[in-house]
């Protein structure tokens, strides 16, 4: 009896013994520490932060020293203020969308969209957001054979018009939109490693149809009825409520998480200063919202430095703390941005009342958001539009104001010509650049690259 | 090779195999002997050196190939019948006659749009000549000199200090001259679609604000890096040595306490001959490993030595 139950434990031991090493074995060429695929997450996060790097670097300086947010002060940025702006200048910017995020976007919608409708919609917005920012800077580019040089080993893309771009925009940003509506139980993973909405769909859905918005608003030149129906109809659909739906860059305070104005301002000071139209605007009209855009200069004063760097004040004031401060969010797609194409596209459409109280609405928003309260004084002379009082300067120049720093303002300019600039008069070419040159490395590699030298040409969506 | 391709496509490189390269040079060493006495033999050796290289292929659809990072505004380049390692940067546009084309609006040359290879930092040849004298058998001496022809070196210490005011050039901008014309033909104020200004017949006759002058063409905010390319050409005095060797006799019983001392003395990189406006045109930006060459920003000058000893033999 004992025997045999001995036998039976050994022989049972046996068995475990045998089949675990079958396990062992199937998967002995497996190493867990070199894995072949990235996971979504990881994905997701590497997405996101080159977006913010795409958001607020070069892009965003280069675009607020050319309508005069900012101005170009020492160094390279002389050189930028000057628009002489080369093909070998906007490599890194170009790169930082392409190599890093449009490539992860198609790998997470390869490996993991199928089951995973939450982690690939975000990607697909974020794809949106960045391609966005790539047509508005480069005019017509690369997007349905961008960043396939993995999948189908497409090393050459090649260039869509820019009016396909927006179409495709749209298209992209909807298919976004059905993946993230999607009940939860269809995702394999919930996504994690989402530093802008905590993987929230609902939020993303918002942030979907905001940039639905923004991209039908670019198109006012082309089809200014269609164009303002259709961004009233996507905020319409995207319910945005207030700040806490904003779609920011996230910052953090050590070395390789700074806030991309503050880390330029620590490792290139004086490059940088406050620009001479923006501070003596915000000055003339007491906008409450300058001591917190600007600091003070060694006088304690506020002061911007001339268009022209050859008459450049390098003791101006710099970027200031609430976008300049080492962990501030940058904005990428917010709800005072909402209410700004909101009054343009009611304005367009006619309806100067809707547009008179989205405008206020933006610009109480915006003053509540920077400063942390109401400014009555100000408030009651440039938030008090009536319908016979709004017109598209006024929307434009607040809008300008208050999307401090975004590259979006740039397009803006493009397309409304407000605020109305003067051009630098030393520039090396006779008016501010419309478009940005084709990088060096997409006309050397690139046969089928559309190549663009001249920063004066217009794009589609600029065109009269 | 490490070939760059379209960074849309999602990569900035993919390794392949490609690339042909052609080196062409000889090295001569010669050694003669003009006088040979019992106190007096003179020596001469002589060493000669060139080399082509032409970069003959890159990969199918690359013709110009960056080697190695450097400044937006100038690089280490392989380009295709080309020298490998050739300067490549911005450049001034200029009109059939290789003439400057001045904006009508600025007074200042237009930028050319696109880079380009702007010359072979390699020299032509080096050449060195020792010679060494022995007098009396027991004291040496030897001068070393060594040339170079050729090759072109981005002098960007220059352009900086044009910049700033901090060189004889820029001395006097203040004074009568305050106002400076660049030689050139004025453009006609058109530029095309692909960022070539149209020149027009007539010289320039703009004046530029000194200012302007040395900052944006003669300096580096906005200067085609081309403006300062010099020719790194020089003859030095590498290295002059002595040496005497003093015997001892022994004592009464043929004893010595000490055989003999050695006395020498090495100076090296005692003399410079060059136009190079730099402090040194044999100087390295990026040190040994690196494949830039010719590029001059800030580089410390080579160091004079100089070395005395005394050797003893017991």
């Amino acid at each position: 009896m004992k025997t045999t139950k001995h036998t039976i434990i050994y022989i049972l031991l046996l068995v475990v013994t045998l089949s675990g090493c079958k396990k062992y074995l199937d998967d002995a060429s497996v190493n867990p520490n070199d894995p072949e695929k990235a996971t979504p997450s990881s994905l997701l996060a590497n997405i996101e932060v080159a977006t913010f790097s795409n958001t607020s670097g070069n892009l965003a300086r280069r675009s607020g020293i050319l309508i005069q947010q900012l101005a170009g002060t020492d160094g390279q940025m002389i050189e930028l203020a000057n628009y002489q702006i080369l093909e070998g200048d906007v490599t890194n910017e170009w790169n930082g969308i392409y190599n890093n995020v449009i490539i992860n976007c198609n790998i997470m919608n390869a490996d993991f969209g199928e089951r995973n409708p939450y982690f690939n919609g975000i990607a697909k917005v974020l794809k949106a957001y960045n391609l966005g920012l790539a047509t508005t800077n480069w005019g017509d580019v690369p997007f349905t054979e961008a960043g396939k040089g993995l999948s189908d080993n497409i090393m050459s893309p090649k260039y869509d018009t820019q009016q396909s771009i927006y179409a495709s925009l749209q298209t992209l940003l909807s298919e976004a939109i059905t993946d993230l509506e999607k009940p939860e139980d269809a995702n394999d993973y919930f996504p994690s490693g989402d530093f802008i909405h905590g993987g929230d769909p609902a939020k993303w859905i918002k942030t979907a149809w905001l940039l639905k918005a923004r991209f039908a608003n670019h198109l006012s030149q082309r089809n200014a009825g269609e164009s303002a129906s259709l961004a009233l109809q996507y905020l319409e659909n995207a319910g945005l409520t207030g700040t806490e739906d904003d779609a920011n860059a996230i910052f953090g305070e050590n070395g390789n998480e700074l806030n991309q104005w503050y880390a330029f301002e620590s490792s290139r000071g004086g490059y940088i200063r406050m620009g001479a139209y923006f501070i003596d605007t915000l000055k003339a009209s007491n906008d409450p919202r300058l001591p917190f855009y600007a600091t003070t200069d060694d006088d304690g004063l506020y002061t911007g430095s001339n268009v022209d760097p050859g008459l450049a004040n390098i003791s101006a004031s710099a970027v200031g703390t609430y976008f300049g401060s080492a962990n501030s969010p940058a904005p990428m797609a917010t709800y005072v941005e909402a209410l700004f194409i909101k009054a343009e596209a009611n304005l367009r459409a006619g309806n100067t009342a809707e547009a008179a109280s989205a405008h206020n609405d933006a610009v109480k928003a915006s003053i509540a958001q920077v400063t942390g309260a109401s400014d009555a004084a100000y408030e009651a002379i440039f938030a008090n539009e009536t319908s016979e009082s709004v017109n598209l300067s006024k929307i434009m120049y607040q809008k300008y104001v208050a999307l401090f720093t975004q590259n979006e303002v740039w397009t803006d300019w493009r397309r409304t010509g407000f605020p109305q600039l003067e051009a630098n008069p030393s520039g090396f070419v006779s008016g501010i650049p419309t478009i940005l040159p084709t990088p060096q490395e997409e006309r050397l590699y690139n046969p089928n690259a559309v190549n663009v030298t001249n920063v004066l040409n217009k794009m589609w969506i600029d065109a009269d | 090779m490490d070939k760059p391709v379209a960074p849309s496509s999602g990569f900035s490189r993919e390794y392949v195999n490609s690339g042909e390269m052609r080196n062409q040079g000889w090295e001569v060493a010669i050694t003669a002997t003009p006088v040979e006495r019992k106190n007096f033999t003179w020596t001469v050796s002589g060493t000669y050196y060139r080399n082509r290289s032409e970069v003959l292929k890159l990969a199918d659809g690359v013709e110009e190939l960056d080697i190695e990072a450097a400044f937006e505004d100038i690089g280490t380049f392989a380009v295709v019948g080309q020298p490998y390692g050739t300067i490549f940067g911005s450049a001034w546009q200029r009109n059939a006659d290789g003439k400057l084309i001045i904006d009508p609006s600025t007074g200042l040359p237009y930028l050319d749009p696109v880079r380009k290879a702007l010359g072979n930092p390699f020299p032509d040849f080096l050449a060195g000549i020792r010679n060494s004298f022995t007098i009396a058998q027991n004291f040496n001496v030897s001068f070393l000199w060594d040339f170079r022809k050729g090759g072109k070196i981005w002098n960007g210490t220059y352009a900086r200090l044009n910049r700033l005011g901090r060189t004889e050039e820029s001395a006097n901008r203040d004074g009568e001259n305050a106002e400076y014309v660049i030689d050139g033909v004025l453009g006609t104020g058109v530029v095309n679609d692909d960022g070539t200004a149209v020149a027009g017949t007539a010289a320039n006759d703009v004046k530029v604000s000194a200012y302007d002058y040395f900052r944006s063409y003669k300096g580096d905010a906005g200067a085609a890096v081309e403006q300062h390319l010099e020719d790194g050409s020089w003859a030095r005095l590498r290295e002059v040595s002595a040496s005497y060797r003093l015997n001892f006799k022994g004592n009464a019983a043929g004893k010595k306490i000490i055989q003999y001392l050695d006395f020498n003395f090495t100076a090296i990189n005692l003399l410079l001959f060059t136009k190079y406006k730099g402090v040194d045109p044999e100087t390295s930006l990026t040190g040994a490993g690196s494949n830039i060459q010719g590029f001059d920003y800030f580089n410390n000058p080579g160091v004079k030595t100089f070395t005395f000893g005394i050797r003893a033999g017991f």
